[in-house]
């Protein structure tokens, strides 16, 4: 990296952070803290609502899944604008109505102070668990990014975004949101305007698409799933054939498990619903929400395409046989590797001559049946090398570079300027989640259980202060748990798996309180054990995508409760 | 007339149907794109 990007990168770090540090002044309450005194403007609390979301999990985490995956993933938010809507009929006027500041202050009003508390666990305990990731996972990228060891990276992001939350509280934290995210869609836009020059150099428009639908890669919606076995194989059923809820990404799971998942996320989880929570009005709340409805899915369909058209470029053009620097630096010396990776390179170059073949017909339907064969063998082929060589490093045929083809492509093939422009949109994607999730995570310890059970009593001063001192060992926490970290894998499916652990049963008892109005304090408590239990239950038994959690948590608390009416044990 | 009285479109019902075309459209238009362009790698 340069010094003009340096520069960049570095101005743009002090301007967010000197900016977030500005917001401190008139946050004299927990209103002002968690709530920015209800005075955001739903423009920007709808950016918000998208860069707690987005996170370095779009930039670098789904960019990679496009490249491994193809356009399949964008499946998964199909559920999103139906839930929008949904969330904007039901959730909105309740959670507008009443003084609250967490979500979960509403299920003492409706339920009684336990079911509240364990909601609000279970809360700050998934998001606890994904803040690490949150942290570490861009930390390792920007270190291979920037060449510093990542305990530099975990630390300044960690101590950066604390200090401006710390001060700035929520007010901080949805106005650096806003800039985040403008940074973060110019960044993707330079990479994908790069990208399309390279790209059409070689091949013309259609020729684009057609190579890569050839591959497979333009799969956005798969209306035929794999398997019609609808009964899920169980567990401990290593060679039965696939079921129909083990296929990750369709339409189906997308819709379903999706709404269920983006129900839960922007409707029960703290995070999401203080968005909804600053606005003056219900009106303004709505179109908070529904400026991510309209926005996230054409958003994450430019991400992976992003992420395809980096597959097709390291098609065309040489590329690492592994994009992970570790694994690069590990291999040095391996004559197993290097052996990989000189028939990675000549594959490559067969496939570069069959691209140019295919590239010229009208569509992938008219690629002759023996090119096609031959075209998706040698992608295949390809994968195969790069799981070989992984095993020669690791012990173990899978591929864990998924956050590491978009870094570097940056850092490969990127105009300085534009460089510190992008390395600061990662950096900024990284800040923007863990900032939503430090300042959510301060409201429910401090408004749930501080102010709830340990100091009743305590004056708007006293609870601001041990508001600034919890988000200070929060993020301390976090920035512990996440140097402490290893592994790979997709940061993206990290985030939703865990949450979706959780999520069902959050959805469900809020379900429970607005669609059943004889449902008491009881159902509301145990219904929620229920949900967890069925979803830690289907784990252990069945084999099932974890999309599919989201309905079954969400189910098992509705359920729970049923079967409590019906014994008679729920009275209101 | 108050903030919360003016809808966008004159009425939450029309914004909220106005969301829901534009997502099927958009998965029309992928079913659409995935069927005219993408060929699953097994299909060989």
């Amino acid at each position: 990296m340069s010094v003009i990007d340096w520069i960049v990168f570095v101005a743009f770090l002090a301007y967010v952070v000197g900016d977030g540090l500005r917001r401190s002044r008139g946050t004299k309450d927990l209103e002002g803290y968690f709530v920015g005194g209800r005075s955001i403007p739903w423009w920007a609390a709808g950016l918000s609502i998208m860069a707690t979301q987005a996170s370095a999990i779009t930039v670098i985490g789904t960019t990679g899944q496009g490249h491994d995956g193809g356009m399949d993933f964008v499946q998964a938010y199909f559920g999103l604008p139906f839930a929008m809507v949904l969330l904007s009929i039901f959730m909105v006027p309740l959670y507008r109505r009443l003084p609250i500041l967490t979500a979960y202050e509403y299920l003492e009003r409706r339920f009684d102070a336990r079911t509240r508390t364990l909601a609000s666990l279970i809360f700050l305990v998934s998001r606890c668990l994904a803040f690490g990731i949150v942290i570490y996972a861009p930390s390792v990228v920007l270190s291979a990014l920037l060449q510093i060891p990542i305990e530099t990276t975990v630390i300044a992001i960690g101590v950066l975004t604390t200090g401006y939350t710390l001060f700035g509280g929520v007010n901080a934290v949805i106005w650096t949101d806003v800039k985040q995210m403008l940074v973060i869609v110019g960044g993707l836009l330079v990479v994908l305007v790069i990208l399309l020059q390279r790209l059409l150099a070689e091949l013309d428009w259609g020729g684009v698409l057609t190579a890569l639908g050839a591959a497979g890669k333009l799969n956005a919606l798969e209306v035929t799933p794999e398997s019609s076995v609808l009964v899920p194989r169980l567990a401990i059923d290593e060679d039965g054939p696939r079921s129909f809820w083990e296929e990750k990404y369709n339409v189906w799971s997308g819709l379903i498990g999706g709404l269920f998942l983006h129900l839960a996320y922007f409707g029960c989880d703290q995070s999401q619903v203080q968005r909804i929570l600053t606005n003056p009005t219900a009106r303004e709340s709505r179109m908070a929400l529904l400026m991510s409805g309209f926005a996230k899915v054409p958003m994450q369909l430019g991400v992976l395409f992003i992420g395809v058209l980096l597959w097709l470029f390291y098609t065309v053009q040489p590329g690492p046989l592994l994009f992970d620097p570790s694994d690069r630096a590990a291999a040095q010396g391996n004559a197993e590797v290097a052996q990989l990776q000189e028939q990675h390179e000549a594959l490559r170059q067969r496939r570069v001559a069959m691209v140019q073949q295919i590239g010229e017909q009208a569509g992938p339907g008219d690629v002759s049946p023996d090119l096609l064969r031959d075209y998706q063998a040698a992608v295949v082929e390809a994968r195969a090398l790069r799981e070989r060589a992984a095993e020669a490093l690791h012990g173990e045929a899978k591929v864990r570079d998924t956050n590491y083809v978009f870094p570097h492509f940056v850092l490969t093939h990127v105009p300085p300027v534009l460089l510190g422009l992008i390395i600061a949109a990662i950096f900024a994607a990284a800040m923007s989640s863990a900032d939503s999730t430090l300042n959510s995570l301060t409201a429910a310890t401090v408004v749930d259980f501080y102010r709830r059970w340990l100091k009743p009593r305590a004056t708007e001063a006293q609870a601001l202060l041990a508001s600034r001192v919890v988000t200070l060992c929060w993020g301390a926490a976090a920035t512990v748990a996440a140097l402490s970290l290893r592994g790979g894998g997709s940061i993206v499916e990290w985030i939703n798996k865990v949450g979706s652990f959780f999520y069902g049963s959050l959805l469900g008892v809020f379900a429970l309180a607005l669609l059943v109005p004889g449902a008491g304090p009881r159902a509301g408590f145990y219904g929620l054990l229920g949900g967890m239990t069925s979803v830690l239950l289907a784990h252990w038994t069945v084999r099932i995508e974890f999309l599919w959690y989201n309905v079954i948590g969400c189910l098992g608390v509705l359920a729970t409760a049923g079967v409590l009416r019906l014994l008679g044990a729920d009275r209101r | 007339m108050s903030d919360e009285a003016r809808p966008p479109l004159g009425s939450w019902a029309r914004l909220y149907v106005l969301v829901v075309v534009i997502a099927v459209a958009i998965m029309m238009a992928l079913y659409w794109f995935t069927a005219r362009w993408n060929i699953p790698l097994s299909a060989s």
